[in-house]
């Protein structure tokens, strides 16, 4: 197999389909969700759609989300008079059923016992009667309000031609531990394959991370549903560039001299998300030095 | 103030990062405030990865480095085998030390006591126990390790002999520490060979912590 058939075979791997579990356990979550609010506010004509990596293709086995995104009318006040009033009265609702962490925009919902759900629920308000634009209240930054698209979002992604080289730079950045958030990461790929995003798999993502290693200062983002008037630096500080640089430049070292499979490992042989225990049992007797841990404080 | 080892000798962070290159390619170092961190993931088993922060010493590889679980996955409580300040607690030093052969440098570390305790941490996510005993905290936990190694756990005990191998005093005859009546070399020699053959610095933390649990409970007594 050659490099690129590696990268299209780990793809493939990776790839999530309608048939998942994973996939259900989102839809049976969206689908809960959307119910509890229905029934908080009978009165409002809510909508209720899809972000994320589901609805821009770009989902993969380790790291996969839905934004579920839930907007009022304009006129609406059932569920706040404000944006803050929104988020916070949301988040109450969905408190009952879940635990919620309240993320920049979105909250992040973990169940009861703990699990992430692996949904961001992301309340709004449409910004006028046409239902395109919407405000979303932001608990940092300069502003407490963002006014978004999350079509233009999606369709930003989904219509790129990058979605390929996206997955797998979702995945890298998974595997290597860097802490760019998933949206920020899609807009540097699209950047860096602006003037040319042709060639392979392969060709393309050395591409991505040749620019990372050696240009990421000269990359810039910006929202797509709103480009002047959204600030995305504090999505991409500069400590979080040179650590995208610094892996990159690793990874293609890495690559160079060992090949992909040595960067990624071999191909996943189970479909399922966490291993057996007996698995772990295994691992654990193999050892070959036994160490148990301890604790210095009483 | 010295310069850091990585300054001292570049040639061992090149072979760090060769080594991380090799046989841990999703791991990365990070020179920060004269301090060298290695950071990413690695896989304890298939689907299972973990997120890691390790902060090399000053004097690395002759000292044990920091590790910090960074993912969010490893709840923050000293029952889970977490310091106050966030870093994993993975063994006695002493233990460790041996275990190591008093080298802790980066593979030594993730393949002996970050993956046992990991895969610990796996089963224990899943309501099964740590594979291979977990240690009482403080110092009870240091003395169980004497316990294996010398067959006592007494504090007083323990502390003598630390001393009298850290003086070079211990022979093969003299009275086992277990108190067996036995001589030394024919009842826990295999142990009293390790421990003498351990580091000092890490016989000298063993001894600091039970002399200093000794004292503040002498002190708490008499307060009493």
């Amino acid at each position: 197999m050659n490099e690129n058939d590696y990268l299209k075979e780990l793809l493939a791997s990776q790839a999530l389909g309608e048939d998942s579990d994973e996939w259900k356990a989102l839809d049976e979550k969206a689908a809960e969700i959307e119910g509890i609010v229905r029934a908080a506010y009978p009165g409002s004509d809510i909508h209720f759609t899809h972000g994320g990596s589901r609805a821009k293709g770009t989902m993969i086995r380790e790291d996969y989300d839905l934004d579920e995104v839930c907007y009022f009318q304009n006129d609406d006040a059932a569920p706040g008079d404000t944006l803050e009033e929104i988020y916070e009265n949301l988040a109450a609702l969905l408190g009952e059923s879940y635990q919620v962490r309240r993320k920049r925009s979105p909250l992040r919902l973990i169940d009861k016992k703990g699990r992430d759900v692996h949904v961001d629920f992301v309340p709004g308000r449409y910004v006028d009667q046409s239902s395109w634009d919407v405000f979303i209240h932001q608990n940092d930054g300069d502003k407490e309000r963002l006014k978004t698209n999350i079509v233009l979002h999606v369709d930003y992604v989904h219509e790129s031609g990058c979605t390929d080289v996206i997955m797998l730079a979702k995945l890298w950045k998974t595997r290597n531990g860097i802490a760019i958030k998933t949206f920020p990461l899609e807009l540097l790929v699209i950047e860096a394959l602006k003037n040319d995003n042709t060639g392979n798999l392969d060709d393309r993502f050395r591409r991505v991370l040749g620019a990372f290693a050696d240009a990421i200062d000269e990359l810039s983002i910006e929202d797509p549903a709103n480009p002047t008037g959204n600030d995305l630096s504090h999505a991409l500080p500069d400590s979080l560039r040179r650590t995208l640089s610094k892996i990159a430049a690793d990874t293609l070292k890495t690559a160079d001299d060992y090949g992909w499979e040595h960067v990624f490992g071999k191909l996943q042989t189970t479909k399922a998300s966490f291993p057996h225990v007996q698995v772990l049992r295994n691992a654990a007797a193999a050892a070959p030095v036994r160490t148990a841990p301890w604790n210095e404080e009483e | 103030m010295s310069s850091p080892w990585f300054e001292r000798d570049p040639a061992s962070l090149r072979a760090l990062e060769h080594t991380l290159r090799a046989r841990y390619p999703t791991l990365h170092v990070f020179l920060e405030n004269g301090t060298c961190h290695v950071r990413g993931t690695i896989a304890v088993v298939e689907n299972d990865r973990y997120q890691l922060d390790i902060e090399l010493p000053d004097d690395y590889p002759d000292s044990l480095p920091l590790v910090w679980e960074t993912g969010g996955r490893i709840p923050q409580e000293l029952d889970r085998h977490v310091l106050p300040i966030g870093a994993l607690c993975l063994g006695v030093p002493l233990r460790l030390g041996i275990a190591l052969k008093g080298r802790f440098d980066i593979e030594s570390i993730l393949e002996i006591p970050v993956r046992n305790f990991l895969i610990g941490n796996s089963l224990v996510e899943r309501g099964e126990d740590w594979p291979h005993g977990d240690r009482a905290h403080g110092v009870a936990g240091i003395l169980e390790e004497f316990d294996e190694l010398i067959g006592t756990d007494d504090k007083m005990r323990v502390s003598r002999f630390l001393l009298d191998v850290l003086q070079g005093k211990i022979r093969g005859h003299w009275p086992c520490p277990c108190g067996s009546g036995l001589v030394l070399r024919k009842c826990h020699r295999e142990g009293w060979e390790t421990i003498r053959k351990a580091p000092r610095w890490l016989l000298h933390h063993s001894l600091d912590a039970i002399m200093k649990d000794l004292e503040r409970r002498t002190k708490k007594a008499r307060a009493g």
